[in-house]
């Protein structure tokens, strides 16, 4: 039998915030934009703002409407980043085999390490002593056989909530709860479960699998079976190597000075290329995203012939594919770099050295003062246009 | 126009002119064969503003005359003729071809003017088919693919010192080949003459040691052979300057057996499926070590080499080193290097007229 831990952050973005700037606490606080902000969507908000029926994804003009009192933030990615390194660097300390799922999530496989602790309950308790103690923070933690469950189990008594689902008890927990709760049942799937008859995860355990699959379908037929049942064979799978490092930005309002996006293209680039070799990585292909007024989206890729990770060959190349379209007003726009190596093949001609020297540079500055303590002139340009 | 021709010598030329057609349908003239027929002799053209190949081969000519026939079609039908006379007639603007039983009608391509092929009249030199390909084979795998960078998608050649020095380099590595040529008219001489050219050129050669006259003239290289003269585009530009490149004094050097190496390399590349990871490559009191890891295993081999200068190790692509000794034919190979970000270099063991520099990968 499996045992593994599901690890959530509680409000994540808003208890950072929250841990920055005391006088927040206790106040519905949203992150995702200023109260007057037309475009963002709220991406995490405190437990208070919950109570007046705001959650992620929801506009901020309806939160703005639901909450006017409420404290509207734009929110600061690059600090909840650094948080999250630290709570991600303490789950090896627990387990060898940790999946990431996001900036404030993660599986443990603690398979074999539960002996190391008088109790499952006092190894959850273990975990979430050590982030608090770290950064300050609380997190839920769901221990159970397997992911789904374990996954289930942390959001069962959030917020600081630590559960621990054993096998005996599994068909009592499931049963009475909505279906969907269960992994992978969207709004859609629920909705049309309901029109049959079927509201909580025990309605289903009346269906054999064969009738499911009639239903469902062969795929999601199964899915629906096992989950009822509490069994999940997934396995915790470690992070998969980064494919790509990205960064975009949805304008306020639609823009079509080119001047702008090349100024704004500069700050993207400033961004990925961090990420970049922040990671010791190096990449070969460059891809501009451009999503239209219309919301049609475009990607357009240059790959080089020599690995980079200098932010003037990321910028040129993302410059030179823009200079190629033919811009209609532009909605959003984003950079990335994929095709990402360890290693870098070298140069003949020494072109690129020098702007990989300059960005290391700029990055020892950077991280001593704060991001954007030295920055191009490009990425200044929109200023002195608008 | 009206006249006669044998399928043979008419399903040569069609094959020499065909990778001159256009496929792209900016300028729908250019996608077509000109045919030119006067005294006894049929003239074969086709130009897409790259390359262009004019052909001439002997017919029996009722009446002179041209045409301008789709390029694609006309040397498809070509091709599936049975062996035997074929009877071209024009009439109006069609072009009637018969060929036994067989009679097909083909629209003119009308409107523009056929662009003649660029004047090249300055002569350079004169080489063998041979040579010629064996310098391009030599040099053309360097070539960059990158089209941001149009003057590496390029090959230099180069008269200086009464020699010919073809020069390839996509920016990691390069290739550098020189061969004395008997017949040079010129002293100096630096063209850039796109990779891609070149390719259609080596599969138009005959190969049967057959002379080769190259001209220069309108920014455009002219290489002349039997009734043939195959026209190129030069790309404007400086080539980078490779005598710095040329370096030859490593710490290291070894000397080995060229399939040996190359059958090692093949086995330690199998291990780099993402076609990302170095090859390290390790040599101790004469013994050379490859050795290669990635997320699928490692590979180790070790073979005793001829060995002059110091011990060291230094990684490179895989990759790169298997296009270098594929490249060549020689029986002994050297391999220079050093330890550092200092360019490697490989070479026939017994002379230094073929020259491959690598950078190695930083690790």
């Amino acid at each position: 039998m499996a045992t593994i831990m599901h690890v959530d952050m509680d409000a994540f973005f808003a208890a950072v915030e929250i841990l920055d700037n005391p006088e927040y606490k206790g106040k519905p606080l949203i992150i995702g934009g200023y109260k007057d902000s037309r475009r963002g969507v709220v991406s995490t908000c405190s437990y208070e703002a919950r109570k007046y029926g705001i959650h992620s994804a929801m506009p901020i003009v309806k939160a703005a409407a639901l909450c006017p009192h409420g404290v509207f933030i734009p929110g600061r990615m690059k600090r909840y980043q650094e948080v999250s390194r630290q709570i991600h660097a303490i789950f090896p300390e627990f387990s060898p085999v940790v999946e990431p799922l996001s900036i404030d999530e993660a599986f443990l496989d603690m398979t074999g390490c539960e002996h190391f602790y008088d109790s499952l309950e006092a190894m959850g308790m273990s975990l979430k002593k050590r982030i608090k103690e770290t950064t300050g923070l609380t997190a839920s933690v769901g221990i159970a056989p397997n992911k789904f469950l374990a996954k289930l189990a942390s959001d069962l008594e959030k917020p600081d909530g630590l559960t621990v689902i054993r096998p005996d008890e599994i068909s009592t927990i499931l049963n009475p709860l909505p279906v969907g709760k269960l992994w992978g049942v969207g709004k859609k799937a629920e909705q049309e479960l309901n029109r049959i008859g079927i509201y909580k995860i025990g309605d289903l355990l009346a269906y054999s699998l064969p009738e499911l699959e009639e239903k469902f379908g062969s795929s999601f037929g199964p899915h629906l079976y096992y989950l009822a049942r509490g069994i999940d064979n997934r396995k915790v799978e470690p992070i998969h190597e980064a494919k790509s490092i990205g960064h975009e930005i949805t304008f306020d309002e639609d823009q079509t000075s080119f001047a702008l996006l090349r100024g704004q293209l500069g700050r993207l680039v400033e961004d990925v290329g961090w990420r970049l070799r922040q990671h010791g990585l190096y990449a070969r292909t460059v891809t501009l995203k451009i999503r239209y007024y219309d919301f049609k989206t475009i990607t357009r890729s240059h790959t080089h012939e020599t690995s980079f990770c200098d932010d003037d060959t990321i910028f040129q190349t993302a410059v030179s594919l823009l200079e190629k379209e033919r811009l209609r007003p532009v909605r959003l726009i984003g950079v990335t770099v994929s095709n990402l190596t360890e290693t870098a093949q070298l140069s003949l001609f020494d072109e690129t050295e020098n702007a990989r020297k300059l960005s290391a540079v700029m990055d020892t500055i950077n991280a001593r003062f704060k991001r954007g303590a030295i920055t191009k002139g490009r990425t200044l340009i929109d200023e002195q246009t608008q | 126009m009206h006249f006669q021709i044998d399928s043979t010598a008419l399903t040569e030329g069609v094959r020499l002119v065909e990778r001159a057609v256009s496929t792209s349908s900016t300028l729908q003239i250019l996608s077509g064969i000109q045919l030119q027929v006067d005294r006894n002799r049929l003239t074969l053209t086709a130009n897409n503003l790259e390359i262009s190949v004019k052909t001439e081969t002997e017919c029996t000519t009722i009446a002179p005359g041209t045409a301008i026939l789709d390029g694609k079609l006309f040397s498809a039908l070509v091709r599936k003729l049975p062996a035997g006379p074929v009877i071209f007639e024009k009439r109006d603007n069609q072009v009637i071809i018969t060929a036994g039983t067989t009679e097909f009608t083909l629209n003119e391509l009308l409107g523009d003017e056929f662009p003649a092929p660029p004047i090249c009249d300055q002569k350079i030199m004169s080489l063998t088919d041979y040579e010629l390909s064996k310098l391009a084979h030599s040099t053309l795998f360097c070539v960059s693919s990158d089209d941001q960078r149009p003057i590496l998608q390029g090959v230099l050649f180069e008269i200086s010192d009464g020699e010919l020095k073809v020069v390839a380099t996509d920016s990691n590595r390069l290739a550098y080949a020189k061969a004395e040529v008997p017949f040079l008219t010129t002293d100096t001489m630096e063209v850039i003459v796109p990779g891609k050219n070149i390719n259609e050129l080596l599969r138009c050669l005959p190969m049967d040691e057959t002379l080769i006259d190259v001209y220069y003239g309108e920014n455009q290289l002219a290489f002349r052979f039997n009734d043939t003269v195959f026209t190129t585009r030069l790309i404007d530009g400086k080539f980078p300057n490779y005598r710095p490149v040329l370096y030859t004094e490593q710490e290291i050097t070894i000397v080995m057996n060229r399939q040996h190496l190359l059958h090692a390399i093949e086995r330690a590349a199998l291990f780099d499926r993402k076609g990302t990871q170095p090859v390290i490559i390790q040599v101790t009191d004469g013994v050379l070590e490859l050795g290669m890891q990635t997320e699928l295993g490692r590979s180790v081999e070790q073979f005793n080499v001829e060995h002059t200068g110091g011990n060291g190790k230094s990684a490179y692509s895989p990759r790169f080193i298997l296009d270098m000794l594929k490249a060549t034919d020689a029986d002994q190979v050297m391999f220079k290097f050093e330890p550092g970000p200092r360019q490697a270099l490989i070479r026939p063991a017994e002379h230094n007229n073929h020259l491959y520099i690598l950078m190695p990968i930083r690790i």
